[in-house]
């Protein structure tokens, strides 16, 4: 009580004066772990270290790059070599029943691509991701990931909210609740769209929605199709900065003269203050998405002379900068949703096959890796490359016949970490032999989102919200921190 | 007041209770006030157990389930030890037995507790070990076995004891003492809290403020003033308010019981209350008008239940009823197509298509069940303020519902499916139904009795033809100045006579209801006029005709606003007032002797003058809403406000429209056909006995038969269930479908079943769809049913307030809120019931209460300290604009709001498909008409919420949103300086007020001065005039770049943004 009265007590003797940014600066970096005082029904419990935190963080970014559809692991990240002896066979029974998704389980199919060891680590990676295997030796490669469904949007919800069900707040949105921002001029939690669309098939804003939690914690989606990279960043008129600047001082004075009159007005000197936020993020939004203002060699390191991967290139550049200046999570999509789900032809050059969404992502990703590590920003940031479920070890077609796609596969998958606090150039977890089930440290969803927050100073069981007769957390009542990910 | 949910004769609460830590820290008043009482039960209980031989069940048990059993329960048992049962507590644990009856000094259980040693984390109150003690020293008797763990509230977790699920109890409502502040019963009882609390209650509000509190609070639309010509005692001006079309003193509205009360009725009474309140209603059955999921597809027809709310608040349907009727209306009403569309609440949630149809079908299964538990969610949090959604795997972990308790509900919900097409050809009656044969019969004996009146006419009129008299049903006629004759061609026995009045108008001795019931029968009508203005610069409108109550309510209106008739006409689809009206172009009204038609026939006015067409417009609806209560006067408004300065040379109803080529032959021959028609009660007088026989006779048949109308019939299309005789409900272990156990019969929640609702519905495993419902919507609604009164009337105090007294609206259980006021809950509750259900009274109770006309905004003093969240309420909470608010207020203000009501769902953002997949994106820029209706009537699909109203908090319908977030954001703060809407609404509002100005005075018809437009905009938009720094600014503003910057400016100040 008595840190909430002299807060506001603060606040609305400032608001008035040149010290209002500041105190302004207090309330919109609130956030759950710090806050000495809880809102009825938001509750986090008490912090452990003087910053706030659950217990010291290995890291304060991160950039999650999502796969949405289903990533085949076989093809990938996974090595199989038995699949290679069974190929053109039908799958064993020791493996268990084949139960695919679209009900069509054809032989078995050895890996698409080619797979060989790299760097110094001997990581298994395939010829899909070329530019990625040179990075091998800063990956963290989960092996045994298992999903709830082979349903895309229950399992692509589950991925970023950790529930099935829709309406649910996304792992960024609890990160800007329970963390905040770092940067007072930008959003917390930045979603950068595939420029060929917003998710759609995926389900589109829900994905970053920030569900029952306060709107301010919601990702903001960039607009990464040209133009400005925020709705409403500019008037719809047009009008010039100075225009602008004016009629924001009229604002300002009328609200002033109305705040002197009123008691207690902290939300009032807050809404004030976002109209100076509102200001600065018109200047910081676009100049932190200007790509152009990069070195040539370091934007060509990312592929944007290159068409096929110059979208996304752009994206990988962007969030680089966003997370410099002091954005906690960017989500960049690759595809519109479900671009990874090669039923018919994992080797396919275009949308929904392999081949062809990999040349899209494989060189700016890897790009972004080594030039995190080259500003030292690897160590404080996390990057996740993740997707729903992986796809079958059997192909997609008729009984005893072969085909060049697969079926969804949640029992078993690989999902890579990078940076950030994870032992790097490890596989973890295992499939068994045909990569069908995991068999060694099973890893779910709540599992993976638990040791994301553990790496940021978060004990998932602790960061809560009140809704509709629950605590809401992001792990449900699930989740373990997997320590054998970890340095 | 605090702790009033220590029930008095509930044992459980005999001491200080940690389930209140939560709430107790949010306020130190309680703690001692808790602290007070809870010392007072006590030395009750202690005093209890030292005179009485102890009782298990009543003295031990609850000893037990609240300190032990969390540990030691048969799942539990801690140490080997359960003291759930008679048998395995005596047997003891690991170390051996714990209880030795008659030996205390050998009984563990007894040592360990009296060292505090048990339990762990707190020990137990004196009182209790008391009791154990005593128990032990008696024989140790074991009472109920086992133990039921739900029994009783413990720290953990609530049990049957819980204060929701108690039956209401009537509170005492204190006697106003020393003070004069407070109206009615809600204010005494606040007030017994305030003054528990030493704290003093806030003046009322300035009567600007209440009026802005009240428009947004009932219709979520603000007022729209401007100035009147009219001045008080003071020679200080009135306000015209013209939402409601009122003539406001603001100086003494505050003050003024009268006026105040009447607003809020009108308030109540207008379409656009049931607008506001079925959104609030929306939220929380999680509306929403597209599947969801993957595939997302648009439910075209949803709309139809968004309708049917409105209107069942506008109706104020009792509560009760209204619930019923969304769990079973198709079973209580069968073939009655709006309790039909009331249970579109059932589909109203996400659907996965995928899941559904196109998985495998284990996976089916599991779809079903995931939508099954949406539902028991949606029934049991709406209804019933529990979260019953939560037993699906397991006994709920913090409330007294079993998982058995789950699958009874979900069981009486299992007939309900959706399908992947809307419920096509919903048939409430066949198409040539009732209704269809009775509009072919009005039709007929219209007809006939038309060709009666015309026989009359031939045989016994001479001269003039008739043809245009047909139809004509009343005339008045003003030869000179002093004959004027008024001839009424109904009922010849009952004459409504026109008379007269003082304010120098004539209006009828009655209400004329013949008149309106023919041409609301007829659904058409023509108004013809000859009449000479005096003056063109009159407003109000003033009324040259009307057949209306006041200036509020009326179904015809012919004024007069400056240079231009205004017609105001009610439909079924318009508001009670008319609005909006038709109006001529300026320049219409000249000085001259003019002629004027109005006509309205399927959908269309058509306003002529001198002949020629000078407005069409389609309104929608049709006229059976009409009120036959009303009176006709002509030059005044019938309560006599609304002076037209005039003459009224003729004036002709008909019954029906006269045609383009009729109006002209009537403006050419100067209306002869009207000034020689005779009435037929004249004509009768000639006729033979068989001939006034026939006519009588028919009219009464017509009579007879309008009186008659049977429900219409409805063919098309709806988003409602398809109901299917359901399979037998197992429980499933962890939920899963895969694991069926036992078989459960529909069934209601055992928690109820103290207040005399018994959770069996006497039903088998296998009962029809139609029993389940109907048994489920039965015992829902009971009256003794506290759950349904107190959710509900909490959600409206919540709406009212900021806050409920729950905090919790969905949720009354152990993890949600504890009431602020108790009594006042059971109070609200109670009278509800009582007076049948009825919301609008409730809420008048509440308006009109000194509590809630409180100001936001007392000086500094002592409370802000103590109570500084306010939950006493010695002040009113200051509450940010929701998004519809903001934007249905920006639109009003502008005077682009569409305030049609009802009907399909407008869509502000690109819809586009991908394959089967439906999605949305790219909100709109143009602001097309389409688009400014209220934002109720938006398409609110799933994943399609609109970036606008998204950054005030408007959230996706994906689940229930019993509250709503206040936030403020930089995004919000862009957008609303930003937006298209933002620079379309200020630029429409300059250039109406603009448009205003200049119309009636050709002397001065210049530029606005930029300080009239802002002083104008400062009254538009904040209701007042700016002081003279803000004229200042503004005026500086408008000069440099444009006036549209200082109405975006004003639109985006905190004075704006929020309700104080």
């Amino acid at each position: 009580m008595e840190a909430k009265s002299d807060r506001r007590d603060f606040l609305s003797q400032a608001a008035g004066g040149v010290a209002w940014m500041a105190a302004m600066d207090l309330l919109l970096r609130d956030r759950a772990l710090f806050a000495q005082d809880q809102p009825a029904n938001s509750s986090t419990s008490a912090s452990a270290g003087s910053d706030g935190l659950h217990h010291p963080a290995r890291a304060k970014h991160v950039i999650h790059i999502f796969l949405g559809g289903g990533l085949s692991h076989l093809d990938s990240f996974d090595y199989k070599p038995e699949l290679e002896k069974f190929h053109d066979r039908e799958m064993p029974e020791s493996f268990g029943e084949a139960a695919p998704f679209m009900g069509k389980a054809g032989r078995l199919h050895r890996p698409h691509f080619e797979f060989k060891q790299r760097g110094q680590s001997g990581l298994w990676v395939s010829e899909l991701f070329p530019f990625l295997a040179q990075q091998a030796d800063e990956l963290t490669v989960v092996r045994s990931m298992v999903a709830e469904t082979a349903n895309h949007i229950p399992g692509i919800f589950q991925a970023q909210t950790g529930f099935r069900l829709m309406g649910f707040p996304a792992m960024g949105a609890w990160l800007s609740y329970g963390l905040g921002s770092l940067s007072e001029n930008l959003p917390s939690f930045v979603v950068l769209p595939d420029a060929r669309g917003i998710p759609a098939d995926a389900g589109g804003s829900f994905n970053w929605s920030s569900g029952f939690l306060p709107a301010q914690h919601q990702g903001v989606p960039f607009n990464t199709r040209g133009g400005a990279p925020i709705l409403d960043l500019q008037p719809a008129g047009q009008w010039s900065a100075q225009v602008q600047a004016d009629r924001l001082a009229v604002l300002h004075e009328l609200n002033r003269q109305h705040l002197a009159t009123q008691e207690h007005s902290d939300v009032l000197a807050a809404r004030i203050q976002s109209y100076e936020l509102a200001a600065k993020m018109q200047v910081e939004v676009p100049a932190a998405m200007e790509i152009n203002s990069e070195p040539e060699h370091v934007t060509r390191a990312y592929g944007i002379d290159r068409d096929e991967c110059r979208d996304m290139a752009r994206n990988c550049l962007a969030a680089r900068r966003l997370i410099e200046r002091g954005v906690r999570m960017v989500q960049i999509w690759s595809g519109d949703g479900v671009s990874w789900d090669s039923h018919d032809d994992i080797l396919g050059a275009g949308h929904r096959g392999h081949l062809g969404e990999a040349r899209r992502i494989d060189q700016p990703v890897a790009a972004l890796i080594q030039d995190l590590k080259l500003l030292g920003l690897l160590e404080s940031t996390i990057v996740m490359i993740t997707t729903e479920f992986g796809r079958t070890p059997y192909a997609q077609a008729d009984a005893g016949k072969l085909s060049r796609g697969r079926d969804h596969h949640p029992e078993g998958f690989a999902n890579v970490l990078v940076g950030g606090g994870f032992r790097s150039g490890l596989a973890f977890g295992e499939t068994d032999e045909i990569g069908y089930h995991a068999v060694q440290h099973p890893v779910t969803t709540y599992d993976m989102h638990a040791t994301i927050l553990h790496q940021l100073g978060i004990n998932h069981e602790r960061l809560t919200y009140y809704h509709n007769g629950i605590q809401r957390r992001l792990t449900n009542v699930h989740g373990h921190v997997v320590h054998g990910l970890l340095e | 007041m605090g702790s009033v949910w220590i029930r008095e004769g509930c044992p459980s609460y005999t001491r200080w209770n940690p389930l209140m830590n939560r709430y107790v820290a949010r306020c130190c008043f309680n703690l001692s006030l808790v602290w007070f009482v809870a010392i007072v039960w006590s030395s009750a209980a202690w005093l209890h157990a030292q005179t009485d031989s102890i009782d298990f069940d009543r003295d031990v048990a609850p000893i037990l389930a609240r300190a032990c059993l969390h540990c030691h329960d048969a799942t539990s048992q801690k140490g080997g030890l359960d003291l759930s049962s008679k048998d395995r507590a005596f047997q003891g644990g690991e170390q051996g037995r714990v209880l030795m009856p008659a030996d205390v000094d050998q009984s563990e259980l007894y040592q360990r507790v009296v060292v505090d040693d048990m339990p762990p984390d707190e020990p137990l109150p004196e009182g209790d070990k008391e009791v154990l003690r005593r128990w032990i020293e008696q024989g140790a008797t074991w009472g109920a076995d086992p133990i039921d763990p739900f029994r009783y509230s413990n720290s953990n977790r609530a049990g049957y004891d819980w204060w929701a699920w108690q039956p209401l109890k009537k509170p005492i409502v204190p006697a106003q003492q020393d003070s004069n502040w407070g109206h009615n019963e809600i204010d005494a009882l606040v007030l017994a809290g305030l003054q528990q609390a030493k704290l003093p209650p806030s003046p009322t509000a300035s009567g600007r403020t209440l009026l802005r509190r009240l428009y947004l609070n009932l219709i979520g639309l603000p007022p729209l003033l401007r100035q009147s010509t009219k001045v008080n005692s003071q020679g200080r001006p009135y306000v015209h308010e013209s939402l409601l079309d009122l003539e406001l003193d603001l100086d003494d509205f505050a003050g003024n019981e009268t006026t105040y009360k009447l607003v809020v009725d009108r308030l109540l009474d207008s379409p656009h209350y049931g607008e506001r309140w079925a959104r609030h209603w929306l939220d929380v059955v999680r509306f929403g008008e597209s599947q969801g999921f993957e595939r997302n597809r648009i439910r075209e027809n949803a709309w139809r239940y968004r309708d049917w709310v409105i209107s069942a608040f506008n109706q104020d349907m009792p509560y009760d009823e209204f619930v019923r009727q969304q769990i079973a209306g198709d079973v209580l009403y069968p073939g009655e197509l709006e309790p039909l569309l009331a249970t579109g609440f059932l589909v109203a949630g996400t659907w996965d298509q995928v899941g559904h149809k196109e998985g495998r079908p284990e996976m089916q299964k599991v779809a079903r069940q995931d939508h099954l538990e949406e539902l028991v969610g949606a029934v049991g949090q709406t209804f019933l303020g529990l979260t019953v959604n939560c037993a699906r795997c397991h006994d709920h972990k913090f409330d007294p519902l079993r998982q058995r308790d789950y699958y009874q509900i979900a069981a009486t919900l299992a007939g309900v499916h959706q399908e992947v097409d809307e419920r096509s050809g919903i048939q409430v009656s066949v198409e040539d139904g009732p209704h269809q044969r009775w509009l072919v019969e009005r039709e007929r004996l219209h007809q006939e009795l038309s060709a009666c009146e015309t026989a009359l006419r031939e045989r016994y009129v001479q001269g003039e033809s008739t043809s245009v008299a047909e139809g004509l049903v009343a005339s008045y006629l003003s030869e000179g100045a002093e004959a004027k004759s008024w001839n009424s061609w109904f009922n010849p026995q009952e004459s409504v006579q026109l008379l007269p009045q003082p304010n120098g108008a004539w209006a009828t001795n009655q209400p004329a209801s013949p008149l309106i019931r023919s041409l609301s029968s007829a659904n058409e009508f023509t108004v013809e006029l000859w009449l000479t203005s005096h003056t063109l610069t009159q407003q109000g409108p003033a009324r040259i005709v009307t057949i209306s109550l006041d200036t509020g309510q009326r179904n015809f209106t012919l004024g007069q606003l400056d240079d231009r008739f205004d017609v105001r006409l009610r439909t079924t689809k318009t508001d009670g007032n008319g609005l909006p009206s038709t109006s001529t172009p300026p320049g219409s009204v000249t000085s001259d002797k003019t002629h004027v038609v109005v006509t309205f026939r399927s959908g269309t006015v058509h306003v002529y003058v001198n002949g020629r067409l000078a407005a069409e417009q389609s309104v929608d609806g049709d006229l059976s809403n009409w009120n036959d209560s009303f009176r006709l006067a002509i030059g005044n408004e019938v309560s006599g406000d609304r002076a037209w300065q005039g003459n009224v040379h003729l004036l002709a109803i008909y019954q029906r429209a006269l045609s383009a080529e009729e109006v002209v032959q009537q403006f050419t021959t100067d209306s002869a056909s009207v000034r020689n028609a005779a009435p037929v009660s004249q004509l009768l007088g000639q006729a033979t006995d068989l001939e006034r026989a026939t006519y009588e006779s028919l009219q009464g048949t017509l009579q007879r038969h309008l009186a008659a109308e049977p429900p219409k019939s409805f063919v098309g299309v709806a988003h409602v269930p398809q109901f299917r005789e359901p399979e037998i409900t197992y429980v499933l272990a962890r939920g899963n479908p895969r694991t069926p156990g036992e078989a459960v019969a529909p069934g209601g929640l055992g928690l109820l079943a103290a207040c005399g609702l018994s959770p069996d519905f006497a039903l088998p495993n296998d009962a029809s769809d139609a029993a389940r419902r109907e048994r489920l919507a039965a015992w829902i609604s009971e009256a003794q049913n506290p759950l349904l009164a107190r959710v509900i009337v909490n959600r409206v105090w919540h709406y009212h307030f900021g806050r409920g007294i729950v905090d919790t609206p969905s949720d009354f259980g152990y993890s949600g809120g504890r009431p602020t006021h108790p009594e006042l809950l059971d109070f609200l509750a109670g009278r509800l019931v009582e007076q049948g259900w009825r919301l609008k009274d409730l809420q008048r109770l509440i308006v009109t209460s000194a509590t809630w006309r409180q100001t936001s905004a007392p000086p500094k003093h002592a409370a802000w300290e103590i109570d500084g969240d306010n939950q006493w309420l010695w002040r009113a909470n200051r509450r940010r604009l929701d998004a519809e608010s903001v934007r249905d207020s920006v639109l009003a203000i502008s005077g682009q709001l569409d305030r049609q009501l009802g009907g399909p769902s407008f869509r502000d953002l690109d819809v586009s498909t991908d394959g089967p997949n439906v999605f949305f994106r790219d909100p709109k820029t143009e602001i097309e008409p389409a688009l400014r209706r209220r934002a109720i009537y938006r398409l609110w699909a799933r994943s399609g919420s609109h970036p606008f109203l998204d950054s005030l908090d408007c959230a996706d319908p994906s689940v229930s949103q019993p509250r709503r977030a206040e936030t403020i954001t930089p995004v919000q703060s862009l957008t609303l300086l930003n937006n298209p809407l933002m620079e379309f609404a200020a630029a429409k509002l300059i250039e109406r007020l603009t448009v205003e100005h200049e119309v009636p005075r050709e002397s001065d018809a210049k530029a606005l001065e930029p300080e009239v437009l802002v002083s104008q905009l400062f009254q538009s938009i904040l209701g007042r005039e700016p002081n003279t720094e803000e004229q200042a600014a503004c005026v500086r503003l408008a000069t440099t770049h444009g006036a549209v910057h200082v109405a975006i400016v004003l639109f985006n100040t905190n004075e704006f943004m929020f309700i104080e």
